[in-house]
């Protein structure tokens, strides 16, 4: 009995159990990024764009085809991501895996249509799409984005964006935007996604922030990445560029940017600029008053200063008088900046991206009651006050700028 | 058989003779002798090869032949040959037939009297025993470099010699009904439990065979169940090892013309320990067997996991790794399982050959092994590189684990965890491991369960994944319920 | 003597087994109801349900050192044997549903995130199986494995909150009462069912080596699971927010899925699969061992190892039926609250009778 028992649980362990969902690793074909455009004239159509790591290309395999590209990009119209996911056999030889898929791409166009949400709400009911998969919002077609994003260094599109990833989160211009942060802010508060295109305009105003494109470039890759799209209600409307960005994220009392590079005119030559790396010491202290009609956000930001260079050549580190006014100067620039930003989300999206509605939920005591209070409505005329206080680390690794000492009187040589 | 010497002195010879087919077989020597001083005739037996002549000449012929100083002041001439005559100092008196042959067998020479219904038995045993050596098992870089040899009175002194205490017990026991076999029972007697001791006497005494050929064969015999992967004793070649678990109140069992010592009960602990863990430093000695149970992972595990992962979970290989093995997978045409199945059996084939091969052509199975087998099946694209490197750590970590037969038992139970993983990748692979882990925790040595005394938890000295430095080591393990509970008094006890 | 085999379990692996009966709950369906019922505040349920129990489990402890019985022959000795009998059998059908259904939606689970193209039938019969073979090896190895796997199971629960951690927003937490702490304090009473199965577990009372450790490991136990399970249910609601974490199927998996570690492992989910099949297969061979139990103390029968496989084949059949679990979901909210009220009045009841009894003897 005892033999008979133990027999059947082993066999029915190894042999019963069948193969169902085994596959061979060579066998599949990895999507490693994703593209969803809208179709031009049918409404309920989505152009799906696979981009298909190749294996072969850039691993150390003998005997590889050279030839080959480093990835097979597909496009192909169909209702939703799911049967496109099934029709693309009939082009693809490798059975699809969205299994390192970490990258989506949604055309502007899509983004800023009904169609979005829905989209990207019934893509996450495949258990292979991630909720930790990055989100990027293209200005073009996301199928020629991706036909055109063709990194020189990086042969394979997936360390194109890995290694992406991690300089968003070092830099800040760019959000690091995934799927989970945009599933939670569905309840109109403003979800900042990655913003990218491979078509350029050089900008108008240079040095006051740039949006994707914008960048002037000559050389390097096709694609820039900067700034961000608004979304709102699972919808786009607008954008930011990549210092709005930070500025944003800077706000955030939970930020994962702790310090940027910022220009600042020069208090004592307005011709010239400075530029200095920003450290957020600590958490923003975000306090908020919502008894008052309009409610009152008073922000706080401790922020320390490495001074990175000083065009002007003026002596800030051993003169105190300047240092000072220069700290001053900086604060009021980036507070003035600061103030633009939130004026622009307060009139034209009606909501923030600051995430101050967690420290909103504070106040309440239950869901029904921060529900009945409408967080956005009363944003759009809040009073926001932002302070910097501004500490001056260091000055690097000169104590005074190296003047050219010519000598007075001019004898020229 | 087992019938008394009569008082004929020529009828007990005769029985003898015939007993050992003499002179068909020429293995019985008889030398007979007169006993002046005491006016009798002597029959002198013994068995070629079994007997040392020197110490019969000297211990026995000599004295008979010379004149006694002592003249017969006892009732019995065998007591006083004994005490007064034979200059050896293990005499015995015996009284049968069954008793003579056994003797004889055992090397000893038995002597005839004329009109006296016993004998004596002399030691004279000269078996030819090889060496103490070092042991070629168990070899320890710091500690004693001595191993048992096949000689049981060896072995026993080898163990008498680090326990110097009149409670270490050894007791003799007869195993084989065709050709009985002494079986040495070592414990100490105020440390083990009677119990356990009780348990394993009878464990021996039930054994219904008709011989024993070895101690490995009666480790066999012993066993309550024949077919489990897992062993529930352990054998050592190493004296200091068998005294270690001789005063943890471990019961040690020796057989003559065995270089082995078993040890019951056993645990998982006392399967992957090995001596020298104790004789490094504290940090020295749980680094070794820490890496040992991280090999012990690997060998059960690594081909399974590289199998569920590559099969069914690609996710979790970075995305780089994993193109990097379906690259080298392209063009292999047999499916991952069978390329690891193909692989892991190979790698079996070589070092059961390895074991096998001639030592003077034995290395060239490395070359044959490494070159010919790896080399040549990635560039025949039979095998992928990647599995080239899980095979062979997994080869080289299975050589971490001490124990012969547990080692044996991780490997197979490595093909079990590797097809349940090519069924149901993680799935399978972790309902197996808990089945099997399961298994092995309702399994018990001598009525010590096998992952005591952690699991059930008792009070021990906590020597399991790691050990305390020896200090600290101050109780015996419980699950053994020894009589002696502590190993050291503190220090307060002591200087009481 | 040595006497390790004797059937009985120490006051380690009794801990070790109940934080696998309960403290392991929000691996399975259990975040879905309890989200829905308390919305963010979801993790103050099992804390309030412990409350709400308090009573009832030390009247249990005292009834139980009183008697110096399991909790089984203490129904039997205070009701007499045919109301006895009844609530046993009460207790068994309702028990035997929940295993029944909670075997279906582990399979689910599998079947949805891992396995999608395996028959679910047999996803069940595998994880039936393998517990029933673990449950067939009797109690003390339950014990034995449970307390040997309980350092691993609470080292990966840890390397799960460390390697999620950057994916936490505080801010999520608030407001901190959900739907109110009215509301959170009755869908606490109405499921606390999730807690109260524990009293099964004091059927196990004769089985202990010490009496005593059954008290202090039964105590420890389930507060250490009921902190376990609101540690979960917080992390879960500070990474997916709160309607995200409800919409959520299987919200502890999809938690599974964040987890990378360093650049050997991108994705632990895989791995976190294999640890829970260890689990609930632990977790359910415990399960069957207690209904075998209820099953042979209702028809008097010796405690039988045998009895386990006709149940389990009962159970993997029945566990077939529905069609999907979410047809399931409405009837399992009501019989949560009903399993909840009768073990909170079955415990009461035998309290009462148990005062009146020596009452009346006086």
């Amino acid at each position: 009995m005892k033999r008979l028992v133990y027999a059947f649980t082993v066999s029915s362990l190894f042999l019963l159990s069948g193969c169902w969902d085994k596959a061979e690793l060579e066998e599949q074909a990895y999507v490693v990024v994703m593209g969803l455009d809208q179709h031009e004239e049918d409404e309920n159509a989505v152009k799906v764009t696979f981009q298909i790591a190749n294996p072969q290309v850039g691993s150390s395999a003998r005997g590889d085809e050279a030839d080959e590209p480093p990835s097979d990009i597909v496009t192909l119209v169909a209702s939703d991501v799911a049967i496109a996911k099934e029709q693309v056999h009939a082009i693809v030889t490798r059975k699809i895996s969205f299994r390192h898929l970490a990258t989506l791409i949604v055309s502007e166009k899509l983004a800023r249509s009904d169609q979005h949400h829905q989209l990207i709400a019934s893509l996450i009911i495949d258990p292979e799409v991630r909720h930790a998969m990055s989100f990027i919002v293209s200005k073009e077609e996301a199928k020629d984005f991706i036909h055109a994003n063709k990194p020189r260094l990086e042969t394979r599109p997936h360390k194109y964006f890995q290694f992406m990833r991690e300089r968003w989160r070092e830099i800040g211009y760019v959000p690091d935007s995934n799927l989970n942060r945009y599933f939670q802010r569905l309840g109109g508060e403003l979800f900042l996604a990655a913003y990218a295109t491979a078509e350029k305009n050089n900008a108008q105003q240079p040095r006051k922030g740039y949006l994707a494109g914008e960048l002037p470039q000559e050389g390097g890759d096709p694609v820039q990445i900067i700034g961000s799209a608004v979304f709102r209600y699972g919808k786009m409307i607008g954008t930011l560029n990549g210092r709005e960005t930070r500025t944003a994220l800077f706000l955030r009392e939970q930020s994962f940017v702790r310090n940027a590079m910022e220009t600042f005119t020069d208090p004592l030559n307005e011709k010239f600029e400075i530029s200095a790396r920003i450290i957020e010491a600590y958490d923003p202290d975000i306090k908020l008053n919502l008894k008052k009609n309009p409610i009152e956000i008073d922000v706080t930001i401790p922020v320390r200063l490495q001074m990175v260079s000083d065009l002007s050549l003026t002596d800030y580190s051993t003169n105190l008088k300047n240092q000072t006014r220069l700290k001053k100067s900086i604060q009021k620039q980036l507070e003035k900046r600061t103030m633009e930003m939130i004026k622009k989300t307060q009139e034209e999206y009606q909501s923030e991206p600051f995430l101050w509605y967690l420290n909103a939920r504070r106040h309440f005591r239950t869901l029904k009651e921060y529900e009945a209070f409408n967080w956005s409505e009363k944003y759009k005329n809040a009073k926001v006050s932002v302070q910097y206080e501004v500490e001056i680390a260091n000055f690097g690794e000169q104590t005074k700028p190296a003047k050219l000492r010519k000598p007075k009187g001019g004898h020229e040589s | 058989m087992n019938t008394t010497l009569t008082g004929h002195l020529l009828y007990n010879v005769d029985k003898l003779k015939n007993i050992f087919h003499y002179p068909q077989s020429k293995a019985l020597y008889i030398r007979s002798v007169y006993l002046s001083f005491l006016k009798r005739e002597a029959v002198v037996f013994f068995v070629e090869g079994a007997a040392e002549i020197k110490t019969i000449e000297s211990r026995i012929l000599t004295p008979f032949l010379s004149e006694p100083v002592q003249t017969m002041d006892d009732d019995d001439i065998i007591d006083f040959l004994i005490e007064e005559i034979l200059t050896s100092s293990i005499c015995k008196k015996i009284t049968t037939f069954d008793a003579a042959v056994n003797e004889l067998i055992n090397g000893n020479t038995v002597i005839f009297i004329e009109d006296e219904r016993a004998a004596i038995s002399v030691v004279t045993d000269a078996f030819k025993d090889r060496q103490i050596t070092e042991p070629s098992t168990e070899f320890v870089i710091k500690g004693p470099k001595e191993s048992f040899n096949e000689s049981m009175s060896t072995n026993c002194s080898l163990i008498r010699k680090r326990i110097k205490d009149p409670n270490l017990i050894s007791e003799l026991l007869t195993v084989g009904d065709r050709e009985p076999q002494q079986v040495t029972v070592m414990y100490i007697k105020d440390v083990a439990d009677d119990g356990l001791v009780k348990q394993v006497k009878q464990r021996v005494n039930q054994i219904e065979i008709d011989v024993v050929i070895d101690l490995t064969i009666l480790e066999h015999l012993i066993e309550k169940r024949p077919y489990s992967l897992i062993p529930s004793t352990l054998t050592t070649e190493r004296p200091d090892r068998t005294v270690s678990f001789l005063r943890e109140g471990h019961v040690v069992l020796l057989m003559e013309g065995s270089p082995l010592a078993l040890i019951v009960p056993i645990t998982f602990w006392s399967l992957i320990h090995t001596a020298e863990d104790q004789y490094l430093r504290w940090a020295s000695g749980n680094f070794t067997r820490v890496i040992r149970l991280i090999a012990l992972v690997i060998t059960l595990l690594v081909p399974s996991v590289y199998l569920a992962v590559t099969t069914f979970h690609p996710e979790m290989f970075p995305t780089d790794l994993m193109l990097a093995i379906a690259a080298s997978r392209e063009r292999i045409p047999i499916p991952a399982f069978w390329e690891l199945l193909f692989m892991e059996i190979t790698l079996e084939i070589l070092r059961e050959a390895g074991i096998r091969i001639p030592t003077v052509i034995g290395p060239t199975i490395g070359i044959v092994g490494t070159i010919i087998l790896g080399q040549a099946a990635v560039e025949a694209n039979i095998v992928s590189p990647i599995l080239v490197i899980v095979v062979s750590i997994t080869g080289l970590a299975s050589f971490a684990i001490p124990d012969i037969g547990f080692n044996i038992a991780v490997r197979i139970t490595r093909f079990i965890f590797l097809i349940s993983a090519a069924a149901m990748g993680f799935l399978g692979l972790s309902l197996a491991f808990i089945v099997f882990l399961a298994y092995a925790a309702s399994y018990s040595s001598f009525g010590v369960p096998f992952f005591a005394p952690l699991a059930p938890s008792l009070p021990s000295s906590n020597d399991l994944y790691t050990r305390p430095p020896v200090q600290k080591q101050s109780l015996r393990p419980f699950h053994l319920f020894p009589k002696d509970k502590q190993r050291m008094k503190n220090r307060k006890e002591r200087n009481k | 003597m040595i006497k390790l085999n004797d059937g009985k379990i120490g006051a380690k692996e009794f801990f070790a087994m109940i934080i696998f009966m309960i403290g392991i709950k929000f691996k399975d369906g259990t975040p879905e109801l309890l989200y829905e019922a308390g919305k963010n505040a979801a993790w103050m349920m099992p804390l309030f349900s412990l409350v709400f129990l308090l009573v009832p489990f030390l009247m249990l402890l005292s009834l139980l050192k009183k008697h110096q019985t399991g909790f089984l022959e203490l129904i039997f000795k205070l009701t007499g044997n045919h109301v006895g009998s009844i609530l046993i059998l009460l207790l068994f059908v309702l028990f035997f549903g929940s295993v029944t259904v909670n075997y279906r939606s582990h399979a689910e689970i599998i079947s949805t995130l891992f396995f999608t193209k395996t028959p679910v039938a047999i996803l069940v019969f595998v994880i039936v199986a393998a517990s029933l073979y673990i449950a067939y090896l009797g109690l003390e190895t339950i014990g034995r494995i449970s307390w040997l796997i309980l350092p691993t199971f609470f080292a990966l629960m840890i390397v799960l909150i460390a390697f999620t951690w950057r994916q936490i927003n505080w801010g999520f937490f608030f407001p901190i009462e959900g739907p109110g702490l009215a509301a959170v304090l009755r869908e606490s009473v109405k499921h606390s069912a999730i807690i109260s199965e524990v009293i099964l577990l004091s059927a196990l009372y004769p089985f202990l080596q010490k009496e005593r450790d059954f008290r202090s490991s039964f105590s420890i136990g389930i507060v250490f699971s009921c902190i376990q399970l609101a540690v979960f249910l917080v992390l879960l609601v500070l990474v997916f927010d709160f309607p995200g974490v409800a919409n959520i199927n299987f919200p502890y998996q999809q938690l599974t899925r964040f987890v990378t570690i360093g650049p050997i492992i991108s994705h632990a989910e895989g791995l976190f699969l294999g640890f829970w099949s260890i689990v609930t297969a632990i977790h359910f061979a415990i399960y069957l061992i207690l209904l075998v139990f209820l099953f042979a103390r209702l028809l008097r029968l010796k405690e039988n190892a045998r009895l386990l496989i006709p149940l389990a084949g009962i159970i993997f059949f029945l566990s077939l039926f529905p069609e999907n679990v979410f047809q399931l979901t409405e009837y399992r909210k009501a019989y949560i609250a009903f399993k909840s009220w009768f073990a909170f009045c079955l415990v009461i009841l035998l309290w009462v009778l148990d005062k009146w009894k020596g009452w009346k003897r006086q």
